[in-house]
């Protein structure tokens, strides 16, 4: 299986045709008061720059060179089988896709090329930037502590309602990527000083051989290494990337078939038994279940996915209830009202996790870590800020004593 | 002392006319016992009086009352949407906006004596005036008397709702309170945004991020003719802001203008692009006049007993409607309904 790499396209916009812009942050969204407007308008035309700047600035920017960067490299997929006329058989996650020479499988990242299965998330992030380890979201392990977070595009989930769908239902070849080898990532991290390198906004089981590389060379550093996934993944490639891992949240979408089937693509046994092995491997674990609206929402099912992780997971496995924002092909949807992710929240505490957190909404006394002996307020939060951390170093509450899970410090 | 035993007290020497300002015997009628229901002409006159300040110069001449209170009403919604507050925070924190209400109208009361002096003195003053007639010593003795009355009752009203703004602020949660005190107003929020603190509020900087790479897609020689002009159009938009800036302060503003531009030149596109947010911030973002800004309003605060933020917006008469249409709504809270997943297609 090599590990060279080839760069397989480049596209050719002109200066002023380029959107480096990261579509996840929020200030893309933001909305530009008349007063912010009008200033920059003079600001510009005042120092001449009107012409190529207000249009390029509108459509978000462009590189120091001010060419958009859509460089993909490709390398050997891994977990293939060869079967005969020059098809291949991905047998990375549960879907097992048998590709015909030329054919890209439904995640968008590899194809057979000639009756070679490829990839072409490799050494190509979608997204690379500074982010708190709470955005994954991860709460019980070092909170407050930077990462490295990176993504490349594609996905094996095809998520109605999801939330980074601009990155991960597009091919590498359909966004601006950055050149980044997994050294390159290492070298990132330990010069912003982040103890933490984390594989989040996409789904990390399809750039799996850049994950794993990144994160060999990552603990090799002595960094640590995070990842967010569906967990939509065969037992093979998930024992090995778990060697690798020291925390893993995994996005539960739903507690039925009905719902992972039509909702997301996919199935929901594989994802239950992957969060087991994830558990029995070692690896910290945290879920994470989005509420849609009139969908996912009812408390009953809230219930019966919590007594599932209470069962197989332990009661002290933390999970978010996150709030759904309307966008991608639910976007006539409303966001998912505060008093049903409340509801949600209490019925999983009475379902017997110890846990639980409000995710997407902010501030709520669900955002914070509290005692489940003696009610303590444990660690507080605004957002995916750290308020206040009163958690012991050996991982206690100051209060009863009682240990709380998770990686509290280095 | 509560605020509430300070307006009890001020309602009962209203009443007994113990307040009354020098020369007169006694108050107009006390509000006592009265709900304090607002009449429109009043709502304005409070919201004006609340919103002085935020206000361009441009929208003050030309939006109506209404509009402002419009307006005002939606930044409030906005903000208390981003809040979450608790149904028991609601109701508690109506009781505060009802309480400075009560302040403002008892005080209004008290001070209805001296202000029908201060008009008539000021009539007998304009009398004078157009005849170009000296003025009489008593009437200057008494018109400084007057003002130094109305002073003082500007600051016990400045007092009084320094003592709810405590009140209120042990209402909210701590980060409620930070949520406020960084609360940037605005019509329609953005629709999404992955920090969940800012929802409810405009989104920051955005005018930073497309001038940043500009500078940093500019030739050498374009940086070098242009970068002074960009400095002094940063330090000149700082200066708008603040109006405060002395010539170390701009000195010291260019120089940072002009370091961050290096740096934004110099760092290569994985450094750049994970931490543009902290180039923008240095020189554009809010943050950096809003620092400046928020330590010269606490330094006048302090001295003035101006409201801080949280009494701006939680002592706005207004808020006490927008609470209590914002109870009724979650009291009439309905789930919502269940919807087929077959209408989706799958895989």
């Amino acid at each position: 299986m090599g590990a060279e790499s080839t760069k397989t396209g480049t596209a050719s916009a002109e200066p002023g045709e380029g959107t480096e812009e990261r579509r996840t942050e929020g200030s893309d969204h933001g909305c530009m008061s008349r007063r912010e407007f009008l200033r920059m308008c003079t600001a510009v035309a005042a120092l001449g720059l009107v012409p190529p700047c207000v249009s390029w600035a509108l459509e978000g920017g462009g590189t120091r060179s001010g060419k958009p960067r859509t460089v993909v490299h490709s390398r050997e997929a891994m977990f293939q089988q060869a079967l005969d006329g020059e098809r291949v058989k991905c047998l990375l996650c549960p879907f097992e896709c048998v590709l015909k020479n030329g054919e890209t499988g439904p995640c968008r990242t590899r194809r057979n090329e000639g009756g070679r299965l490829v990839t072409s998330a490799w050494n190509d992030p979608a997204i690379c930037e500074l982010a708190p380890i709470e955005k994954n979201p991860l709460f019980h392990f070092l909170p407050g502590a930077r990462t490295v977070a990176l993504g490349c595009a594609g996905c094996n989930l095809h998520c109605a309602y999801c939330q980074n769908w601009e990155l991960s239902q597009r091919s590498p070849f359909e966004t601006n990527n950055m050149e980044m080898s997994a050294d390159d990532v290492c070298t990132f991290a330990l010069r912003e000083k982040t103890p933490v390198v984390t594989f989040t906004y996409t789904e990390p089981v399809v750039f799996f051989e850049y994950a794993e590389e990144t994160a060999r060379r990552a603990r090799d550093k002595g960094l640590l290494v995070t990842a967010a996934t569906a967990s939509f993944i065969s037992p093979g490639p998930l024992d090995r990337l778990c060697g690798v891992l020291d925390a893993v949240t995994v996005t539960l979408k739903g507690f039925s078939e009905k719902f992972y089937s039509k909702m997301c693509g996919a199935h929901l046994k594989p994802v239950l038994d992957a969060m087991v092995r994830i558990k029995d491997a070692g690896c910290w674990l945290e879920a994470a279940n989005l509420l849609v609206p009139g969908y996912n929402d009812s408390p009953e099912e809230v219930g019966r996915l919590a007594a599932w992780m209470v069962k197989h997971l332990g009661a002290d496995t933390p999970l978010f209830i996150m709030r759904f924002v309307p966008v991608y092909k639910l976007s006539n949807l409303m966001p998912t009202p505060v008093p049903v992710l409340e509801d949600a929240v209490k019925a999983a505490l009475d379902a017997g996790l110890n846990f639980v957190y409000l995710s997407n909404v902010a501030p709520h006394k669900y955002n914070h870590t509290w005692c489940p002996s003696c009610g303590a307020k444990l660690v507080e939060r605004l957002g995916f800020k750290i308020l206040s951390n009163a958690i012991t170093p050996d991982g206690k509450c100051p209060r009863c004593g009682r240990s709380i899970p998770g990686k509290w410090r280095r | 002392m509560t605020a509430r035993c300070i307006l009890a007290f001020i309602l009962t020497i209203a009443s007994c006319g113990a307040a009354s300002p020098p020369g007169t015997t006694g108050a107009a009628a006390s509000p006592r016992g009265e709900r304090p229901q607002l009449t429109e002409e009043e709502r304005i006159l409070e919201v004006l009086d609340t919103v002085e300040g935020e206000l361009s110069t441009a929208r003050e001449y030309v939006e109506s009352p209404r509009l402002i209170l419009k307006r005002n009403r939606i930044g409030l919604l906005n903000l208390v949407n981003g809040l979450y507050l608790r149904k028991e925070q609601m109701k508690r924190l109506i009781e505060k906006a009802r309480d400075a209400l009560a302040i403002r109208r008892a005080l209004r009361v008290v001070s209805s004596d001296v202000q029908q002096r201060v008009l008539h003195d000021l009539e007998v003053l304009d009398h004078i005036l157009v005849r170009g007639a000296p003025i009489p010593k008593e009437l200057e003795e008494e018109t400084e008397e007057l003002s130094e009355y109305d002073t003082k009752l500007q600051n016990l009203y400045l007092l009084l709702e320094k003592c709810l703004e405590k009140e209120v602020e042990g209402i909210l949660d701590t980060g409620q309170k930070l949520i406020v005190e960084y609360f940037i107003p605005c019509v329609i929020p953005p629709p999404y945004l992955k920090d969940p603190v800012r929802a409810g509020q405009a989104g920051d900087s955005t005018p930073g991020r497309p001038l940043i790479r500009r500078i940093r897609a500019m030739s050498r020689e374009e940086f070098d003719r242009l970068k002074k002009k960009l400095a002094e159009e940063n330090v000149r938009q700082i200066e708008e802001e603040t109006k405060l800036l002395g010539e170390e302060e701009r000195a010291r503003r260019r120089r940072i203008f002009l370091d961050t531009c290096s740096k934004a030149r110099a760092w290569d596109d994985v450094t750049f692009e994970a931490r543009i947010s902290e180039l923008t911030d240095a020189i554009f973002a809010e943050n950096a006049e809003n620092d400046l800004k928020n330590k010269l309003f606490e330094q006048e605060r302090k001295m003035l007993l101006k409201p801080s933020k949280t009494g701006k917006y939680f002592l706005d008469p207004e808020m006490i409607g927008v609470l209590q249409d914002k109870l009724a709504a979650m009291s009439s809270f309905r789930r919502p309904e269940r919807r087929s997943l077959d209408e989706l297609g799958g895989r």
